[in-house]
């Protein structure tokens, strides 16, 4: 919530429309300035560069409310009714990774990751695999194949650290250590410092981000 | 119901910045894809390519290096401009005592409500509580 005043100038703010790093833009009617609905700053016109006083509120149950405030007053509901979209665009504007995913199309999966799931992505000889946070916090290792070459991702739970190595042997945790540390090759017991192994560049992404940036990005099961 | 979310609890997700590269360890932050420099290394987002700005076929303009993307008309999405307000017993008709409600107690102790969908059917309300011009918007 914010001040609507201005070096002394009341404005009157409408919805542009428009999404800014995912962010509501308003404009003022006054300038036509843009500004920014997160942090009540105007990122373009006359008004540049100002800021909204802002004013504290509080996001709570009506029940709530009502309890600390049994004289407050409540919006009218006039001609609104619950559930209605403004436009074909409204939903887009509520949830931005939406628009995203339908100007990709149908081809990105979003049945096995949310959205706004965090994956950690491999990318070789142009393949590419994203592995979901879940399934790595889970695993603590987790042995993928791309591009054709064996590549491990593992987990340091103390830190939360990724890091992903090239290894054709399966990696077993050893007691004591975490898989960032030191693995064990399952086949015949050898235990070796993951900093001996040759490391692979992992990225951490939104799933809607990273399927996006990847063509034909495929998401790891378990 | 949308996905919307509070302000107070956290960033909307940033629509350019969205891929995060390292290839040394790092400890996951996942509540904003701007990632900020670690002890352990950085990432740094990749900004989107013309090619990719075109694809969504929305037009754009570039502020501070990061597009806006005009979904709609200014307007399109209705500001409420001359609010009305009622008493708690008129609005138990239609408000639920467990649905969201954006509060706001005034410099004379007067206190508001917005309900969170109505807040998301028009996104801002131009008011004025006890003598001050607010917008109330989330």
């Amino acid at each position: 919530m914010y001040s609507r005043e201005l070096d002394g100038a009341t404005h009157r703010f409408g919805v542009t429309g428009s999404l800014w790093h995912g962010v509501l833009v308003m404009f003022d009617r006054e300038t036509g300035s843009y500004w920014t609905q997160i942090d009540g700053r105007a990122i373009r016109g006359a008004n540049q560069g100002a800021t909204l006083a802002h004013v504290p509120s509080v996001f709570t149950t009506f029940g709530s409310w009502v309890d600390a405030h049994p004289d407050t007053l409540v919006l009218d509901k006039a001609d609104d009714e619950r559930g209605q979209a403004a436009s074909h665009y409204a939903e887009y504007f509520a949830d931005p990774e939406r628009l995203f995913f339908e100007h990709l199309g149908a081809d990105i999966d979003t049945s096995v990751v949310r959205p706004k799931e965090i994956v950690f992505g491999v990318r070789n000889a142009g393949d590419a695999v994203a592995v979901p946070q879940a399934t790595i916090e889970r695993a603590g290792i987790v042995h993928l194949e791309v591009g054709g070459d064996a590549i491990v991702l593992l987990r340091d739970e103390r830190t939360g650290e990724v890091r992903a190595v090239r290894s054709a042997r399966e990696l077993v945790r050893v007691a004591g250590y975490e898989p960032t540390v030191r693995v064990a090759d399952a086949a015949n017991g050898e235990v070796m410092r993951v900093d001996t192994l040759e490391p692979v560049r992992v990225d951490r992404a939104f799933w809607y981000a990273w399927a996006r940036t990847v063509p034909d990005a495929r998401v790891h099961g378990e | 119901m949308t996905n919307r979310r509070p302000l107070a609890l956290g960033p909307l997700l940033p629509l350019a910045c969205l891929v995060a590269s390292c290839s040394t360890p790092q400890a996951p932050d996942p509540s904003d894809a701007h990632e900020q420099p670690t002890a352990a290394g950085t990432f740094r987002p990749e900004p989107l390519s013309d090619e990719a700005l075109a694809a969504f076929g929305l037009p754009y303009e570039l502020i501070e290096g990061e597009p806006m993307f005009r979904l709609m008309d200014h307007d399109a999405i209705p500001s409420i401009d001359a609010p009305t307000f009622v008493s708690v017993d008129e609005a138990s008709a239609w408000m639920d005592v467990d649905e969201t409600v954006l509060g706001v107690v005034g410099r004379d102790g007067t206190a508001k409500c917005y309900s969170a969908w109505q807040l998301d059917d028009h996104e801002i309300v131009n008011d004025v509580l006890d003598g001050a011009p607010i917008a109330a918007t989330w």
